[in-house]
């Protein structure tokens, strides 16, 4: 019965973390503190990427971007309906699935790959930058339990034009009534010159998926690259809305 | 410098006529004429990532190697890419994927993620026309509260003919089960640890070849 009470406990909180994560506004408790330390001290990746610098000359302008670190698989089916016991039943019949499913996550969207992804995208034109601004990638993700804390940079830039992409979440959802789907958190923050946030956006984008996620020994090839795809039609979802709500602000 | 000049060339010849042992400089030259009928390539991974699923809270990617609270504590590199290469080395990977007359190059070093993914033609250029490739994409030691530890590696193999475009291309993922104790408390017994992690990678990759041989049909 005690069992039965901490998976009951274990799949709430799962739900709680994943409904509170995907409110639009960020109010989360205002940190002084200067960026964690991996953040601070992380060397932008590869600065060879083509991309990076703009074609036309530098403004002086900056857009750092920083990948995931968590990503997670919620699939549930019809005993998810059947109130608690349903769930608990659902939970431990999908784990391994989940726990499969996480493993795919973390190959197919690897850090490199996110920022490959967000790189194959026009992210001065997606996000309203000028079209001189210099974009910064971070190999190493940012502690997720900072992100809504911490309110200053996150890099040491100093730079008078600054911006930030941050990939917060990456989300794995399958569900009897709407299918399978990935969806993705970004958090957008424009500081300007100084050290206040003058401009914020953190919403969800989510597409479905046809072919993710694969099974156990078949080709698995065009299911993790799916993965992929719609990584970044979440993000041109998420900077849609994102150019829309930040004129409004 | 050409991958294949820093290659680790390992004869896993099945018979001594049919694959004799390789120099750098027979890779480096196609026609030269002690150059094998076909090679096979092999790539180790990266040192594996963790993800964990735990009693309401999970799901930062290498929480464990970041020493996150409540993530279960691990060994650094106990499947080192230096390992890997090793492990690879004592396996007949070309008789495991029915490649028999296939000679054997274990590479030392791996490919970047980006290789793997977008690299359309033959890695190793100077090969010869029979030539397939074998990478450890990723490997992962999954935790799930519920459904318990597993190595979970993702594969992508690729044969080639005189055409620069692969005639097959195959990628899956294998799970092995590991009878392994993690805790947040303490790190592993590292003999323990690193036989458990060594035996679940030499049983995937057998898993993985039977795969190749056999793939299993999507259901539809």
């Amino acid at each position: 019965m005690k069992f039965k009470f901490c998976m009951a406990a274990a799949a709430i909180v799962f739900s709680a973390t994943s409904a509170t994560a995907q409110t639009d506004d960020v109010v989360g408790e205002s940190v002084t503190a200067v960026a964690d330390e991996s953040a601070a001290t992380a060397e932008p990746a590869d600065a060879e990427r083509a991309g990076l610098l703009p074609t036309e000359p530098a403004d002086g302008c900056e857009l750092h971007i920083w990948p995931a670190e968590r990503m997670a698989s919620q699939s549930s089916g019809w005993l998810s309906g059947l109130g608690l016991i349903g769930a608990i039943a659902d939970s431990a019949a999908n784990a391994k699935t989940n726990s499969n499913n996480q493993s795919l996550l973390a190959t197919a969207l690897d850090s490199p790959s996110q920022l490959d992804a967000l790189l194959n995208l026009d992210l001065r034109s997606e996000l309203a930058r000028s079209s001189g601004t210099t974009i910064v990638l971070h190999d190493t993700p940012l502690e997720r339990k900072t992100m809504n804390k911490v309110k200053n940079r996150r890099s040491d830039s100093q730079v008078t034009c600054y911006s930030e992409l941050i990939v917060a979440d990456v989300l794995y959802q399958k569900s009897p009534i709407y299918g399978r789907s990935l969806k993705t958190l970004f958090m957008f923050r424009d500081f300007g010159g100084d050290q206040k946030i003058d401009k914020e956006y953190k919403a969800w984008g989510g597409n479905g998926l046809k072919l993710f996620p694969p099974k156990e020994g078949e080709d698995a090839i065009a299911a993790l690259d799916e993965l992929s795809t719609k990584f970044k039609d979440n993000f041109a979802e998420y900077a849609r809305n994102a150019r829309t709500k930040l004129v409004a602000k | 410098m050409p991958l294949a000049a820093v290659a680790l060339c390992v004869a896993q010849s099945l018979s001594a006529e049919d694959a004799p042992a390789v120099s750098a400089d027979a890779i480096q030259e196609p026609s030269a004429p002690t150059q094998p009928a076909c090679q096979l390539h092999v790539w180790p991974g990266e040192d594996f990532h963790t993800v964990y699923y735990g009693w309401g809270h999970g799901g930062t990617v290498d929480g464990s190697q970041k020493g996150r609270a409540g993530y279960d504590r691990v060994l650094a590199d106990p499947l080192s890419t230096a390992r890997q290469a090793r492990l690879l080395e004592a396996q007949p990977i070309a008789e495991l994927l029915g490649l028999n007359s296939y000679e054997v190059t274990i590479h030392p070093d791996r490919l970047s993620s980006r290789e793997i993914r977008t690299k359309a033609e033959r890695h190793v250029v100077t090969s010869p026309p029979c030539y397939a490739e074998l990478m450890i994409d990723t490997i992962v030691l999954q935790s799930h509260v519920l459904s318990g530890r597993g190595l979970n590696i993702v594969y992508r193999f690729r044969q080639f003919d005189s055409d620069p475009a692969p005639t097959r291309v195959f990628g899956t993922y294998v799970v092995e089960p590991l009878e392994i104790d993690l805790t947040d408390k303490a790190e592993p017994d590292p003999v323990v640890f690193t036989a458990e992690l060594e035996r679940a990678f030499n049983e995937n990759l057998k898993e993985f070849a039977a795969n190749v041989k056999t793939p299993r049909k999507k259901k539809k």
